[in-house]
């Protein structure tokens, strides 16, 4: 019953809101960065590209490896028997969070750098190094899903 | 068990509970190193462009559960390390608005008019010890006013409030907070009926889950956590890149101005900026213990009421003193008000309350609410006990704002040359690491971005989103209120016009909401 309640005052306010725009022939108070216009729409589709990008590279690279590895010396292993060990614990964190911050740096600025590619190496290093080593019950991602 | 008993018992959690290392013969409690931990990034992030208290707490708070693990134990050092890093970040902020003319928070944006002009006319020093004064003297009186007011408050709410008033209480505040936060009512509201709808996906007394839409995933409910930092942290990095985007580069040479003159704050000084730090911690005190208004308003408030009664010879806006005195009490009084509804209603104000309750949740063993401060005979009531160790916290917290602070602040000047586009995307990662480091599940890193993106349309359509994450923590809470209510009152579907407190409550609601409509109307 708590959702519908909540779900018709959802609409009533909406409502509202649609009257009060309406009758209120004001121009709109915000300013141009907080408008919905086609420029946002491209910085979002650029953006939900590159995490899209990053988290594939997070989720399948420790796999990919383990497959890659399987091809060359005709085992048949899984990731889930490696998730615990160097490098394959690391390198889906590695790379999709390189890609995570070098891209999106690279998107706002318009241009790559090797400044940025650094960074990024140095950020990542550091982020992996706080959340792994010294804890044995953190995951990084994307280990605790296999 | 008396109040007193429960107050030693809490000064004494915090100060020899689990001690660390040794100074001399004095051992040192891991609490209090949690507090100095937090306060010291506290003070940088709040220095950092960009960032700020929110985000120190977000990122800490995963890897903070980690250590201390889930246990009533973790409590005292989450919890002060949280405290550290309020109060730091309090005084942080204040730093580039005052050297760089850039607010470290956005609560520092008024420090900027008179604090840069200061600056410019090689007043720096003087401009930082100033706001470091008026800061620590508005925090500390709005935490006596907070270790003062909340107990009694609680116990009132216990005594007089039954599950019925509790219930159009919430409802009170919610209205309240959705009324007064952001430039528009009716968008207040909608935020918070939002976030009330998330909040009760995948809940219910059913014997299937509620909105789950046939995923297990869904059905367990939306974690917490991705809710909060994605609304609050995913959403303002994903509108801040943006407005990076969409800025040319502009590279402005930093102008260094010669510092001139004394720097000290000497007691002349301190007389003419005292008038004006007393009225704006009574101004920040009062904003603060409103749930859902903020240190902005606060600040804004205090530096037009100290506009008003000013005489000096140097304009408000030209580098007046008194105009960082009164805005920087003000923004730092709301601090400690902040936590009267929390602990004594169980509703957070503002943001950094939410993540106070969040490390209370995530944790288990303290529920802030009214219950807090409920005396048990001959029986310790372990949540008072850890009430009265988060109040020695804050006065410890305040005592190494007052000593060490102005130091440390001076320091963190060097933090403007962090560049901010660079920072944020390390900040996006950051905060995905933290929310799966705490729920080891792919599904929350997307619900974490999906609620970041949420929070990004928000922002761009000027809707807060400091109602929809207040309204999702409090939305289950409210309706477990109302069930026992509807119970209590024997399935009476009119319980919450029962009794004249509760009828009042209501009342009050409709009254918030209509009067700020139409004040908003008046405005437009």
């Amino acid at each position: 019953m708590a959702p519908t309640m909540v779900a018709w005052g959802v609409l009533f306010v909406s409502i509202a809101l649609l009257i009060d725009a309406i009758l209120s022939s004001r121009a709109p108070r915000a300013s141009e960065n907080s408008v919905m216009d086609a420029q946002s729409f491209v910085f979002l589709f650029k953006l939900t590209f590159v995490i899209v990008i990053a988290l594939l590279l997070m989720l399948y690279s420790g796999p990919l490896l383990v497959e890659f590895l399987n091809l060359m010396n005709g085992e048949s292993n899984n990731y889930r028997l490696f998730k615990g060990s160097m490098p394959y614990k690391y390198i889906g964190y590695i790379l999709g969070g390189f890609v995570l911050i070098f891209s999106s740096i690279g998107l706002v600025e318009n241009k790559f750098s090797t400044n940025g590619a650094w960074l990024s190496v140095i950020a990542v290093a550091v982020l992996t190094f706080l959340y792994d080593v010294p804890f044995d019950n953190l995951l990084l991602p994307p280990n605790g899903d296999y | 068990m008396g109040v007193l008993d429960h107050i030693w018992l809490g000064i004494l959690a915090v100060f020899t509970s689990s001690p660390v290392f040794s100074i001399g013969d004095v051992p040192i409690s891991i609490t209090i190193v949690m507090v100095v931990l937090g306060f010291l990034g506290g003070v940088l992030v709040g220095a950092t462009p960009g960032l700020g208290g929110p985000f120190a707490m977000a990122i800490s708070l995963p890897i903070l559960i980690s250590i201390f693990g889930f246990n009533s134990d973790a409590l005292l050092p989450v919890f002060g390390f949280l405290v550290g890093i309020m109060k730091g970040s309090t005084i942080g902020g204040a730093v580039p608005a005052i050297l760089f003319n850039t607010p470290g928070t956005p609560d520092s944006l008024m420090t900027t008019l008179d604090g840069y002009p200061m600056t410019q006319r090689g007043k720096s020093g003087k401009a930082l010890r100033v706001a470091h004064f008026s800061s620590v003297s508005g925090d500390t009186f709005s935490d006596i006013v907070l270790i003062t007011c909340a107990p009694f408050l609680a116990i009132w709410v216990e005594q007089f409030l039954d599950f019925p008033e509790k219930a159009a209480l919430i409802i009170l505040s919610l209205a309240f907070i959705a009324a007064v936060v952001g430039s528009n009512v009716w968008k207040g509201l909608l935020s918070a009926l939002l976030g009330m709808f998330f909040s009760y996906i995948g809940t219910g007394e059913d014997s299937y889950p509620r909105l789950s839409l046939g995923s297990e995933n869904i059905g367990e409910g939306l974690p917490l956590i991705s809710a909060v930092l994605g609304v609050l942290i995913i959403g303002e990095v994903l509108r801040a890149l943006e407005e990076m985007w969409r800025e040319t580069q502009i590279n402005k040479d930093i102008t260094r101005i010669q510092v001139t003159g004394v720097q000290a704050l000497q007691f002349r000084d301190i007389r003419r900026i005292f008038p004006f730090i007393s009225m704006s911690a009574v101004i920040g005190t009062v904003v603060g213990a409103l749930p859902g208004i903020g240190s902005t308003l606060a600040a804004t408030l205090g530096y037009a009421t100290g506009r008003k009664v000013y005489r000096g010879k140097r304009k408000f806006g030209e580098g007046a003193m008194e105009g960082v005195a009164a805005t920087e009490a003000a923004n730092s009084a709301v601090a400690g008000a902040n936590l009267i509804p929390v602990l004594s209603l169980g509703i957070p104000g503002n943001v950094s309350a939410v993540f106070i309750i969040l490390a209370a949740e995530s944790i288990g063993g303290f529920n802030p609410g009214p219950a807090v401060f409920r005396l048990m005979p001959d029986q310790i009531n372990s949540e008072m006990v850890i009430a009265f160790g988060l109040f020695t916290m804050m006065v410890f917290a305040n005592i190494l704002n007052w000593t060490f602070g102005g130091i440390f602040m001076r320091w963190m000047g060097i933090m403007i040359k962090i560049p901010k586009q660079k920072l944020l995307p390390i900040v996006l990662l950051l905060t995905l690491t933290a929310i799966y480091a705490q729920q080891t599940n792919m599904f929350a890193v997307y619900v974490t971005l999906f609620f970041g993106l949420l929070g990004y349309l928000m922002r761009k359509f000027s809707m807060s989103p400091l109602p929809f994450v207040i309204a999702y923590i409090l939305a289950n809470n409210l309706e477990e209120t109302m069930r026992q209510a509807f119970a209590v009152t024997g399935s009476d579907p009119w319980f919450l016009f029962a009794s004249p407190v509760s009828i009042s409550f209501i009342v009050l609601a409709i009254l918030v909401i209509f009067f700020f409509v139409r004040n908003q109307k008046d405005l437009g």
